[in-house]
């Protein structure tokens, strides 16, 4: 049932479903090759987020354009928390192919496949998680265009948030050195736990809101 | 005889309308024409059935079962052709049976494909490109290709010309000979119910004005033509509805035996479907 | 068998089908034994809603003449004297009943009618 729903996504976003697998090889293709220094956390982070932002967006977008079309899903056997389970399922698996591609591209071009572990991925999933989660409630409940200005809001965070960051922190002498003392499998599980609560308490007020909604 | 449908007291309040205590049952083995005009509640009410919009109150039970707590089970029975709009119009309709095929346990591609062959329409074409009719001939496709004992269908007919309402027609009646099945559809054409229905639920202001046997209905009342004089205070009360012109008065009654002891020189017919709803309708806004 | 409603009478649809069964089975036109069509088909082919059939059909078998099985459907009952005799009786008062109606559209009062009927019953 859900995987057929996640079809459905791709059926109806098929162009850019194909345009999204490959700018998933072409951002890190192009990082790795330009400035390969860089290679490591931010290309994937780069690549997680406007891979999702593209997608999901899109197919947001075919779903606006006929809005019935998921009434008549709903009246059929599919059940509503299955319709949004399904899109975030869609996240998880973009998440994965990015995951899969990015790994593969920096064994064949980098030679430096240690650079890509868990310690990469789990602080962009955790990212992406936390952006993804509040967005899809927005969208259930308000629709898409409002929804779609909490997004230039996170791409905004987004290309200048590193630089703010920078700033905020020159300013604020914290004790990291009592962080880095943690082991990273510690801290491992904490960015994983920290994805699979947002990620759940999400779905679950998408899927409160889904249900209440008027199709 | 089992009730395949029943509504019990359904209410829903929204901005401008509101269902008030809908009440009614589908008999096994009938197509029921659901009638009213544009905004009495047809739509609501269909929509409501199927969970697509919440009711503040009511029961709403499918095959004797609750349609709350057997959702799935019983969704998966039904079959259901809404007004346009309800499709993905960037695929093909090979692509939207693929996702609406999975949903349902006795979906059966050899319906399928015979539906469409007796359609005339072509799988691989884009529901954009395809005209009212066969969107509604496709609907209908979907509906009856996985065996379906209820098929729910709003407005079907609206927007189709003469021959396509003919060829549905027949399809409703072909599907009613395999026995066991019910077929509710609304409509304000009522030239289709005269034709086809078996039992009538009147809908109008969000309420029902009356659920009846047509039969019963064309039996029980007479349409009554005479001269407007012959009209007094006391047997104006014995008809649903009149209409006077210059020329005499014409009016709906199911007390015919009085109006006849009540005025001479009268022309007695059998009213259509339409005579009565009108009549009803007019006739409950004074 | 000839099955011919009009919408012009007064009578309820489901009386004019079932007394023009009853003639057809009185007649001979149909045999003890005979099926009656289906419900459905019969009323799609006099145009008439199922339940009007159901309808006949149910008083049919209440009043013996036809028995159904599920599944299968309705049948002619057979061979049953006391009905014939009930059906004749019957026939009598369907004419008695068509006397009444020509009666009443003649102005004839009920006292003029039993009149005429207490001196044409002595006649034999």
């Amino acid at each position: 049932m859900l995987l057929n729903l996640v079809r459905k996504d791709i059926l109806i976003a098929k162009k850019y479903v194909f345009v999204t697998m490959l700018v998933v090889i072409a951002i890190p293709l192009f990082i790795m090759l330009a400035a390969p220094s860089l290679s490591g956390f931010f290309p994937f982070l780069y690549t997680v987020v406007i891979s999702e932002l593209l997608l999901l967006q899109a197919i947001s977008q075919e779903e606006a354009k006929c809005p019935k079309a998921s009434a008549l899903l709903c009246a059929a056997p599919y059940t509503r928390s299955a319709v949004v389970k399904a899109k975030y399922v869609f996240f998880l698996l973009i998440f994965a192919y990015c995951c899969i591609v990015y790994a593969i591209m920096m064994l064949v071009i980098n030679q430096q496949p240690n650079n890509f572990d868990l310690t990469t991925i789990l602080p962009v999933l955790l990212f992406s998680v936390i952006i993804y989660g509040v967005y899809m409630p927005i969208e259930f409940k308000y629709g898409l265009t409002k929804a779609k200005f909490v997004f230039m809001i996170g791409i905004f965070a987004l290309s200048f948030g590193p630089v703010l960051f920078a700033n905020l922190f020159a300013n604020i002498t914290i004790d990291f050195s009592a962080l880095a003392a943690i082991s990273s499998g510690v801290k491992n599980i904490v960015l994983a736990l920290a994805s699979i609560a947002v990620f759940g308490i999400s779905m679950m007020v998408s899927t409160k809101i889904f249900s209440e909604k008027e199709l | 005889m089992d009730h395949i449908l029943e509504v019990t007291g359904l209410n829903n309040s929204y901005k401008d309308f509101s269902l008030t205590d809908v009440s009614f049952t589908l008999p096994e083995d009938c197509i029921t024409g659901f009638i009213g005009v544009n905004g009495a509640g047809k739509t609501t009410t269909i929509r409501t059935i199927l969970g697509l919009t919440h009711k503040t109150s009511g029961s709403i039970k499918i095959f004797g079962k609750d349609m709350e707590s057997n959702e799935q089970e019983l969704k998966n029975r039904i079959g259901i052709v809404l007004d346009e709009g309800y499709f993905y119009d960037e695929l093909t309709m090979d692509e939207m049976k693929s996702i609406i095929a999975p949903a349902y346990s006795g979906w059966s591609d050899k319906d399928y494909k015979e539906y469409l062959d007796r359609f005339s329409l072509n799988p691989r074409q884009k529901i954009a490109t395809l005209s009212r009719g066969m969107r509604m001939k496709f609907a209908l496709t979907l509906a009856l290709s996985h065996g379906a004992d209820l098929l729910i269908m709003d407005e079907p007919t609206s927007g189709l010309d003469p021959l396509i309402r003919s060829q549905l027609l027949e399809i409703m009646k072909d599907y009613m000979k395999q026995g066991g099945k019910g077929v509710f559809f609304s409509t304000h054409i009522t030239s289709d119910l005269d034709k086809i229905a078996d039992m009538l639920i009147l809908i109008h202001g969000g309420k029902i004005l009356f659920e009846q046997d047509r039969d019963i209905l064309l039996d029980n009342y007479r349409l009554v033509k005479g001269d407007s004089k012959a009209l007094n205070n006391e047997n104006k009360k014995l008809f649903l509805n009149i209409q006077t012109t210059d020329f005499g008065f014409a009016g709906v009654t199911d007390k015919l035996l009085e109006v006849q002891k009540s005025m001479s020189d009268i022309l007695v017919e059998r009213p259509t479907i339409e005579d009565i709803m009108l009549a009803y309708i007019e006739g409950g806004q004074k | 068998m000839k099955i011919l409603i009009s919408n012009a009478s007064d009578k309820p649809l489901y009386q004019q089908i079932k007394e023009q069964i009853i003639d057809a089975i009185l007649k001979g036109e149909l045999a003890e034994g005979d099926p009656l069509p289906s419900i459905r088909s019969f009323a799609n082919d006099i145009k008439v809603s199922v339940l009007t059939i159901r309808r006949v059909y149910d008083e049919l078998e209440q009043e013996g003449f036809t028995t159904s099985q599920v599944g299968i459907g309705t049948f002619v009952s057979t061979g049953n004297v006391e009905l014939l005799r009930d059906s004749k009786r019957h026939m009598v008062e369907k004419q008695m009943q068509e006397l009444i109606d020509t009666a009443k559209t003649l102005n004839i009062t009920k006292e003029e009618l039993n009149a005429m009927m207490d001196i044409l019953y002595e006649e034999d």
